[in-house]
């Protein structure tokens, strides 16, 4: 069911994007700038489609009703997995305000517990010492400025910065 | 000959191949990290050079230039994430072996590939710029049109008990390859209004998102038996590749380098198509083409010879005509115009020496790297004895950090955990990423030869068409899926059979 689901989204976005493909202007006599994604698209709804028909023909009929169950919420690991989607959201989202590294020492953190590692001494330093090498890396390294996060935070990672040269 | 000998008269001192054995060491260190192409290693590698003797300055460039392709196949094997996308399919079979408890040999394997493809593409480019060049001339967009969907045909081979999938999953790559602003006309497509769709989805974050981000999501949801590192299987873990096991891929090694080379030459084409199409080549010629995808160190040797070889056949272009054949031989181009070196068809008789000691040091450089390999090799292969919940936390950390230095853009790091979530749902609804990849790379080259070829041709598709050489290569293509049904109907009609009785 899961699967059918799947695909039948697929299908679903493939058909909302073949009609938006028809809004692409075409300027000066550039018609492969619609046409080409129009028929990529094409090609893709008829795949779906096949697709779709084809899993739920195979679908047993007692497995053709829509459940909640069907996403395994109720499993402690899927659970865990949905989290981690949404811990690297807020990862990313957090970085520019508090920094890379606070941001990348909290998230590396919580990233060796959803991997199974109990909050501990080990796990503390474990993400320290990915933080540093990460840093050490890129920015002592490479050069490569990292989002120093605002206010005091902001001076600290400036001052980390130029720590190296 | 003279040549040779003026390379090797120029290039053999002491400061020189220390320099050499140093830009091995930086190009395999920096093309191991993801986000960190050979574009930037060579970047970065410049400003070591402003007050270097041009020779050694030549040769310490053309060094870090070889090894960074070689070093995208160490993580790409280690941690399933391609530091290139010539690395993608290194993967298939890398790290497939680095769970069997074998690193160390597929490392091995990978990183002598890699030398000799360089080497064997070096030693090509020696004797045959000349030539090479006049063949390369002859590949127009339409040309390049037919490479690249021959390069698309390895998707007959990914999956021969999914094909429907496998199709799919290519479509959804080619489509994606539209997202962003069109190359011709500058008119948005599927941007919905946002300015940060405007430079389209960029295949690495994508990539990173896609292998590595989706490992680390099957840990979690499914903890692995990590028995493959257990402490009875440790030994294993460094255990290199043998001359026995290596000479048996002297026939891939020889096949791969040589189409690598010829692949390398056409402008635009590349390392990426270079490593896809050898591997499809393998997958015709392999004795038991069903282990391939599964952990044969055929289909890495294939890949990394053919993208290292494609390194040698960039320069072709790039030394003779002064123009580029990829990214990063345009960064030599500029790496070289900083020292003085005038490229073009008067470099062979205005400044022999540069042409010479540029040769020499590649040839150096590949041969320097199939010894540096195996220490490599050892070193890293014990970072897998790392606990996974450090390893793991490592691995996301190191990809995310590399979507983000590839561009300064944060916007990239979303693309990789987009790339990561809609990837752990196509990979478990057993869709190919591989495939998805591979259409994502070629097909804007695709679509941008296409429209081009068109143009040329006056929008006349049997002109577009009948051009000799891209009728040879559809040929191929044609023959290569039409080989692939017959034999897909043949095997369906001996299954009945064996039903029946």
């Amino acid at each position: 069911m899961g699967e059918l689901i799947f695909n039948g989204a697929m299908l679903v976005f493939f058909i909302a994007m073949l009609i938006y493909s028809s809004q692409i202007a075409i300027w000066q006599g550039h018609i492969w700038a619609r046409y080409w994604p129009m028929t990529l698209l094409v090609i893709a709804v008829i795949l779906f489609g096949i697709k779709v028909v084809g899993i739920y023909k195979e679908l047993p009929k007692e497995q053709r009703k829509f459940s909640w169950e069907i996403f395994g919420l109720k499993n402690k690991n899927v659970r865990l997995l949905l989290l981690s989607f949404a811990w690297l959201l807020v990862y990313v989202a957090v970085l520019p305000k508090l920094g890379f590294v606070l941001t990348t020492l909290l998230f590396c953190i919580g990233m060796e517990m959803l991997l199974g590692a109990k909050f501990s001494l080990k796990t503390l330093l474990g993400a320290f010492a990915i933080t540093i090498t990460i840093y050490a890396i890129f920015t002592w390294g490479l050069g490569i400025s990292v989002p120093r996060g605002v206010g005091r935070l902001y001076d600290f990672g400036k001052w980390l910065e130029y720590l190296w040269s | 000959m003279s040549l040779l000998l003026l390379g090797i008269k120029t290039v053999f001192s002491p400061a020189v191949l220390l320099w050499i054995t140093l830009g091995v060491i930086l190009g395999v260190i920096f093309g191991a990290l993801p986000g960190i192409s050979a574009t930037m290693a060579i970047v970065l590698c410049i400003g070591f050079t402003y007050s270097m003797d041009p020779v050694v300055a030549i040769s310490f460039l053309s060094a870090v230039y070889c090894s960074a392709i070689t070093g995208g196949s160490i993580t790409a094997i280690l941690f399933k994430i391609p530091g290139t996308p010539s690395s993608a399919a290194t993967v298939l079979d890398g790290y497939p072996m680095v769970q069997r408890g074998e690193a160390g040999k597929a490392l091995t394997v990978a990183l002598v590939s890699s030398g000799i493809g360089g080497l064997a593409s070096a030693i090509i480019m020696f004797i045959l710029t000349q030539p090479l060049m006049k063949l390369a001339l002859k590949f127009s967009s339409s040309e390049q049109f037919a490479v690249c969907f021959l390069g698309l045909s390895i998707l007959v081979f990914l999956d021969k008990k999914r094909k429907l999938n496998t199709f799919a999953s290519a479509i959804v790559g080619l489509w994606l390859g539209t997202v962003g602003l069109d190359w011709f006309s500058s008119v948005p497509r599927f941007t919905f209004g946002s300015s940060k769709l405007l430079d389209g989805i960029e295949a690495l974050p994508f990539m990173l998102g896609l292998f590595a981000a989706v490992e680390i999501f099957d840990q979690i949801r499914n903890p692995d038996d990590r028995s493959a590192f257990s402490k009875e299987n440790q030994a294993k873990l460094s255990k290199l590749a043998s001359f026995k096991e290596l000479w048996e891929l002297k026939w891939t090694a020889l096949r791969s380098g040589l189409l690598g080379t010829l692949v390398g030459i056409m402008p635009g084409a590349g390392a990426t198509i270079a490593s896809w199409l050898a591997y499809t080549l393998e997958a015709k010629f392999s004795r038991n083409p069903d282990m391939l995808g599964k952990g044969d160190p055929h289909g890495i040797c294939a890949s990394e010879t053919a993208n290292n070889a494609a390194t040698g056949g960039a320069m072709v272009p790039l030394l003779s005509m002064g123009i580029p054949g990829s990214n990063a031989a345009a960064m030599m181009m500029t790496a070289l115009a900083i020292h003085g070196v005038q490229m073009g068809p008067l470099l062979l008789k205005a400044q022999p020496a540069y042409l010479a000691s540029t040769f020499t040091a590649m040839i150096l450089a590949n041969i320097s790297m199939i010894f540096v390999s195996f220490g490599v090799a050892k070193v890293f292969a014990q970072i897998l004895k790392i606990p996974y919940h450090i390893l793991g936390t490592f691995i996301m950390m190191l990809a995310l950090a590399g979507c983000y230095a590839y561009q300064g853009n944060l916007m990239d790091m979303f693309l990789m955990i987009f790339g990561g979530i809609f990837g752990y749902f196509f990979k478990k609804y057993k869709f190919n990423t591989s495939a998805l990849i591979l259409a994502l790379v070629l097909g804007p080259m695709l679509e941008k030869n296409f429209r081009r070829g068109m143009e040329m041709a006056d929008n006349n598709i049997v002109a577009f068409f009948g051009r000799p050489i891209t009728l040879v290569v559809m040929s191929i293509f044609v023959l290569m899926y039409a080989y692939a049904f017959y034999s897909s109907i043949k095997e369906k009609k001996a299954a009945a059979k064996v039903s029946n009785v």
